[in-house]
């Protein structure tokens, strides 16, 4: 009972500056290769129920401070808390995956648009590389893949036939 | 003995007008430090608020300074901390060398480049005359932001996750060429707590007594509102702030710096919102922003001091979070559609179904649109999330087959922006009638707001009270006494319906007044704690209804046997009658296993009337065990 007294009273004051729930694990099997990605949000299990967003409050170490430390030095992903230039696309589709997975679905919105400007997409070029997004994603839905390195794969070999997006590389 | 003493100042003054001369001087460095030192000290720079604010320096009890910062190696004095001229002497001392200083290991130069810029303008330092430092890292690092502008984040209150029960508060560094659908990728600066793994319940006391550390991080925008709006469903307040390109350009110089530093964090007033004004304030050092606050520091309250400033906001935006977007994105559909939503939530496969692709491309968006969202929301809040993806990507796959956009929603937040809500303590004076017995009633509480205070600006249903006591005097007996005291009091209340099935629960813990056989007025301590379920309609302005399972356990000399325990039921409703007037009723039925074995029925009737932001009228009518009391009470908020 006091245990869990003073488990109520955490959720109180687990409150001001939450620590972001981040957890680095070393498998990054899908993730961009150098420990973040997909692999930031597997331990977030912050809200699963009130026990267990207790548990997250009170028990999540926070590798956000380090990863993205201000003059922090160069660690994984990061060179003094900015993402370093090779993995910024790789780093966002993971991060992102389900909500670029919305927008590539509909052809539109704020995440497919934030990565055509990641991509450096000419502003001409954007709607077209709003439909192949769609197609493609239509494409590797329909062959049974769901993964953010696949959902690259087929994006990169949808431009890969247009004229001025076949230069981009997306990976 | 003449002559050498000549030789010698000839010597000396024309190996002192070489060096003057010399372009890059190492050797001159002496002398140019000693002139550099004399006339700081003659301006008494450290005693300059700039200085101060650099170096976080706060006034002590014994009438010096200390710094905020408690990473030794932010300073370079070894007195630095709590000695602001030691520490501008070791620092312009230390802009002649090339060593590696601070945890980011750089020349004082680049590492401190925030203290060397202020220190260069007000002292019109040769920048030829000190060593070459290029400070390539702060220059990747600043094109890498691309600063063209600040913005106040505030991911506001959320109480069914306690790691958001007051909100947050962090910047944004709005890029140069970013357009609203871009600004995910801007950088942040946030300051956190670091919680070290498997922390267990001395967080509670380690968080409010300083035992954990706090640094500053840069995490792209799009990983924070993710976190905040997608996992956590808070909405988002965005500020946008008119500072000038200098005025920028000095806080980003010290976000630098601030990657030397770490905090003691103080869950009350060294916290996020404190370091972000303290961040601030370097902008402009007439803003005084962080010493507005001398013993916590709300995040709402921060938004409130920034918004108060004039001309410092240009305009608040809101961000739904993913709950938001599903509530307003069903309220946009019609009642078919919605029965559509419903059926492909209970089987995605409906999405195939001809009588489904009747509807028109655009209609089917929006029905899958809020579809998709829906099983997003559910893979992030339940146990296991594959089987919600799954079912997420058969609807994606039929949305990604309807070449439309669905019509574009603006979507409504369901409370006023933070700067506007009401202020945090609240003070009331009252006048009552209890059991044949007029009294005065002078109440007071720390934080924060209760279901009945005003709404506007904060989260809805949404009750936390910590540290409130009641002083009542009975007139006719001339006598004063706390009639009641609440450590903590929170209610969480979550209408549920068929996308939504979340409990409600409560937690009150305090001191109440009770009146028993023997004793008139009996202070008994009291813990409370309830679960239950809410709904909510829409008849008159809005209505929500709650009924919870109860325990409780009481202690005072007016129970015998000094106290009970027991549990029961109760059921209300919380009715808006008008933006301005509310209503809340109560009843509760209470039976006690152990103790004083007497059941209680207990009934409660509220109404408030909001005069003005920070002004509330408020009728309270209660009864226990047959007694009653009533209290009217005028609120200020300040």
């Amino acid at each position: 009972m006091m245990a869990k007294k003073i488990l109520w009273l955490g959720v109180f004051l687990a409150p001001l500056c939450a620590s972001p729930v981040l957890a680095q694990k070393t498998n990054t099997d899908t993730g961009p290769g150098c420990g973040l990605g997909k692999e930031l949000w597997s331990n977030a299990s912050n809200q699963k129920s009130i026990g267990a967003q207790v548990l997250a409050a009170t028990t999540n170490g926070t590798s956000g401070n380090q990863t993205f430390g201000i003059s922090s030095g160069t660690s994984g992903c990061t060179s003094d808390g900015t993402i370093l230039g090779q993995y910024k696309v790789n780093v966002y589709a993971s991060a992102n995956f389900d909500n670029l997975s919305q927008d590539m679905a509909r052809g539109n919105g704020e995440h497919l648009a934030s990565f055509a400007e990641l991509l450096n997409i000419p502003q001409e070029n954007r709607a077209e590389f709003y439909t192949i997004a769609q197609t493609q994603y239509r494409g590797m839905l329909q062959s049974g893949e769901n993964t953010p390195a696949a959902m690259l794969a087929s994006l990169d070999s949808g431009m890969s036939s247009h004229p001025t997006l076949a230069k981009i590389v997306v990976k | 003995m003449i002559l050498p003493l000549y030789f010698f100042l000839a010597l000396a003054l024309g190996v002192f007008f070489l060096n003057a001369g010399a372009s890059s001087g190492q050797d001159s460095s002496p002398f140019y430090l000693q002139d550099l030192l004399r006339r700081a000290h003659a301006l008494s720079l450290h005693e300059q608020r700039y200085w101060r604010l650099l170096l976080h320096y706060r006034p002590d009890w014994l009438g010096g300074y200390e710094s905020e910062i408690d990473e030794p190696g932010f300073f370079l004095a070894s007195n630095g901390k709590t000695k602001p001229k030691a520490e501008l002497d070791a620092t312009l001392t230390a802009f002649f060398s090339s060593k590696l200083v601070g945890r980011s290991r750089q020349p004082a130069r680049c590492a401190f480049i925030a203290r060397y810029e202020w220190l260069k303008s007000v002292l019109a330092i040769d920048e030829s005359r000190l060593p070459p430092e290029p400070c390539e890292r702060f220059r990747s690092w600043y094109a890498e932001l691309n600063p063209a502008s600040l913005s106040l984040i505030f991911p506001s209150a959320f109480l069914n996750n306690p790691a958001s029960t007051f909100g947050h508060l962090l910047l944004r560094v709005d890029q140069k060429g970013q357009t609203e659908a871009t600004k995910i990728l801007a950088y942040t600066i946030n300051y956190a707590a670091e919680l070290p793994p498997d922390t267990g319940v001395e967080y509670v006391y380690l968080g409010v007594f300083g035992g954990y550390t706090g640094y500053f991080s840069t995490m792209p925008y799009y990983l924070k509102a993710k976190e905040y709006g997608d996992f956590e469903n808070r909405d988002i307040w965005e500020y946008r702030l008119n500072f000038t390109p200098d005025q920028l350009h000095r806080v980003l110089l010290h976000a630098w710096e601030m990657g030397n530093a770490s905090f003691d964090y103080f869950f009350f007033k060294e916290n996020c919102a404190y370091h972000i004004l303290a961040l601030l304030d370097l902008a402009d050092p007439d803003l005084y922003l962080a010493d507005r606050f001398r013993f916590y520091t709300f995040p709402s309250e921060g938004v409130r001091a920034i918004a108060e400033t004039p001309n410092l906001v240009q305009d608040a935006v809101f961000r739904p979070s993913r709950r938001t977007k599903i509530l307003r994105g069903r309220e946009a559909l019609n009642a078919d559609e919605r029965d559509w939503l419903d059926k492909i939530i209970e089987n995605p496969q409906m999405t195939q179904s001809e009588s489904f692709a009747r509807l028109t491309p655009i209609r089917q968006a929006a029905v899958l649109d809020v579809a998709s969202d829906h099983f997003l929301y559910r893979a992030a809040t339940e146990s296991d999330s594959a089987p919600f993806e799954a079912r997420n990507m058969t609807v994606l796959l039929a949305r990604s087959q309807l070449s439309v956009a669905a019509t574009p929603l603006r979507y409504q937040p369901f409370s006023g922006p933070p700067d506007q809500g009401h202020n945090i303590i609240r003070a009331g004076v009252g006048i009552g009638w209890r059991e044949r017995e007029f009294f005065t009633e002078t109440n007071f509480r720390l934080a924060f707001h209760d279901l009945l205070d005003p709404e506007y600006g904060y989260t809805p249903d949404a009750q936390i009270e910590a540290l409130s006591i009641a002083l009542r005097h009975y007139h006719r007996r001339n006598n004063t006494r706390i009639d009641r005291f609440t450590l903590l009091n929170i209610t969480s209340l979550s209408p549920v319906d068929s996308l939504f099935l979340k409990p409600s629960w409560k937690l009150d813990t305090g001191f109440d007044t009770v009146q028993r056989k023997l004793c008139r007025y009996c202070l008994t301590g009291r813990a409370n704690g309830g679960i239950g379920l809410a709904a909510e309609s829409r008849w008159l302005t809005r209505e929500v209804y709650f009924g919870f399972g109860e325990i409780v356990s009481e202690y005072g000399r007016a129970f015998d046997h000094g106290y009970r325990v027991g549990g029961g039921l109760s059921a209300g409703a919380l009715v808006d009658i008008t933006d301005r007037w509310k209503m809340a009723a109560t009843t509760t039925y209470l039976g006690f296993a152990a103790g004083d074995k007497k059941p209680e029925w207990r009934v409660s009737a509220q109404q408030r009337f909001t005069l003005s932001r920070n002004l509330a009228l408020r009728l309270d009518f209660n009864q226990r065990a047959n007694r009653q009391d009533y209290l009217l009470n005028l609120h200020f908020y300040f």
